[in-house]
């Protein structure tokens, strides 16, 4: 390489000019780079004989039937409520007043360990299960009961008491443990995205 | 939007049509299955992996928004599935980073690696040496052949994080192929 040592390599950007996805700009610039730097063509080698082999020994199931059968038994197992909602609830047309209506009480009937003391006096009556990520959560007026609850379904959340006298509903997700604060991070902010859904969310 | 596409037929399995679903699974499974394999490894644990990512597809499949293509919202997916999966098995591996690590500084030789990717067998050996998160990032960019934000999406982190890992990643696939092969 007859280059000054400290001169600008694109390293970082040589892996996906070997895929072929940079940007017309990025590709320009490396282009550029790449016409006076044996270095960096001894590295684009690399990795563009990296790519073939990588795509060579990926394991690739040879046939999709055995794991699609399972899938399709799995989904018949399912109970009508865990499916899509779509088809199977157009009967009902849910409102969120229906559904936290039915979720309420299903709450009182089932377990009827929680207490109301006002908005911020929901309490659990005894510890009887361990200790759980919670969440305080109010939805969107125009929230749908199937956007809910494929919402809650998809963060393994269900909900455990409300609605207070403000909206709020409290949901526990089973999947998180207490402490993992990363995987809690992960499902308020995929919450928060949920803009057309959720109004507010935070764990308590 | 034609019919075939991912995004069509994401479309169709929110609506609940189980066809749309057989039609995506036998399409993409070989994608999907390989990206997992690679993070969790084992074959079983990634046909269980896998059948979590294709059930949450099913159930999910509203949410899709069509801010990415399809496939990469479906391997973020997969992505926090295998995550999850090797936590279930208690793989300290996942929470391990090691961006932060030292630059390694003994240059492997370039021309001996490349003659070492002749085999794919010792081409594997040096992959398993990767941490899981620096083999997933390999993987996205060559077998999948995506950009390097689309990586970042899926993994959900920032882009510098993915070329910082592609760097480590790369430095020490040559390395380790360099002295296994010349062994």
């Amino acid at each position: 390489m007859n280059e000054p040592v400290n001169h600008d390599h694109p390293d970082a950007l040589l892996p996906w000019y070997a895929n072929g996805t940079l940007t017309d700009e990025e590709r320009a610039q490396v282009e550029a780079h790449l016409e006076h730097c044996e270095q960096c063509r001894e590295e684009l080698r690399f990795l563009t004989g990296l790519r073939q082999a990588v795509k060579q020994v990926a394991d690739v199931p040879a046939s999709p039937e055995l794991g699609l059968k399972r899938l399709m038994r799995e989904i018949d197992a399912e109970t009508p409520a865990s499916r899509p909602a779509t088809r199977r609830m157009a009967w009902w047309q849910p409102s969120l007043a229906a559904a936290a209506v039915v979720i309420a009480i299903q709450g009182v009937l089932l377990l009827n360990l929680w207490q109301r003391d006002g908005d911020a006096g929901m309490r659990l009556a005894g510890e009887a299960r361990p200790a759980a990520v919670v969440l305080q959560i109010r939805f969107d007026a125009a929230a749908r009961e199937e956007e809910i609850r494929a919402l809650l379904r998809s963060l393994d959340a269900r909900f455990v008491d409300g609605p207070s006298a403000v909206g709020l509903y409290r949901i526990e997700l089973s999947g998180i443990t207490p402490g993992d604060n990363e995987a809690l991070a992960r499902v308020l902010s995929a919450l928060r995205e949920q803009q057309a859904i959720v109004r507010h969310v935070a764990a308590e | 939007m034609s019919e075939g596409t991912a995004e069509a037929l994401l479309a169709r399995i929110a609506g609940g049509d189980r066809k749309a679903l057989e039609r995506f699974y036998r399409d993409h499974h070989g994608r999907i299955h390989a990206f997992i394999r690679q993070r969790v490894g084992e074959p079983a644990l990634a046909a269980e992996v896998l059948n979590d990512v294709m059930l949450a597809l099913w159930r999910q499949a509203a949410q899709f928004q069509g801010r990415s293509r399809a496939l990469t919202w479906v391997l973020g997916i997969a992505h926090y599935k295998a995550m999850d999966a090797l936590r279930r098995r208690g793989r300290d591996a996942v929470l391990t980073d090691l961006d932060d690590a030292p630059e390694p500084t003994d240059e492997a030789d370039v021309g001996a690696a490349l003659a070492a990717l002749d085999d794919g067998e010792l081409l594997r050996f040096c992959l398993g040496k990767l941490s899981e998160a620096h083999r997933a990032v390999v993987h996205l960019t060559f077998f999948e052949d995506l950009a390097y934000p689309e990586i970042a999406e899926i993994l959900d982190c920032p882009v510098g994080t993915v070329k910082t890992r592609m760097m480590h990643a790369k430095r020490g696939l040559k390395r380790c192929l360099e002295r296994a092969g010349a062994a």
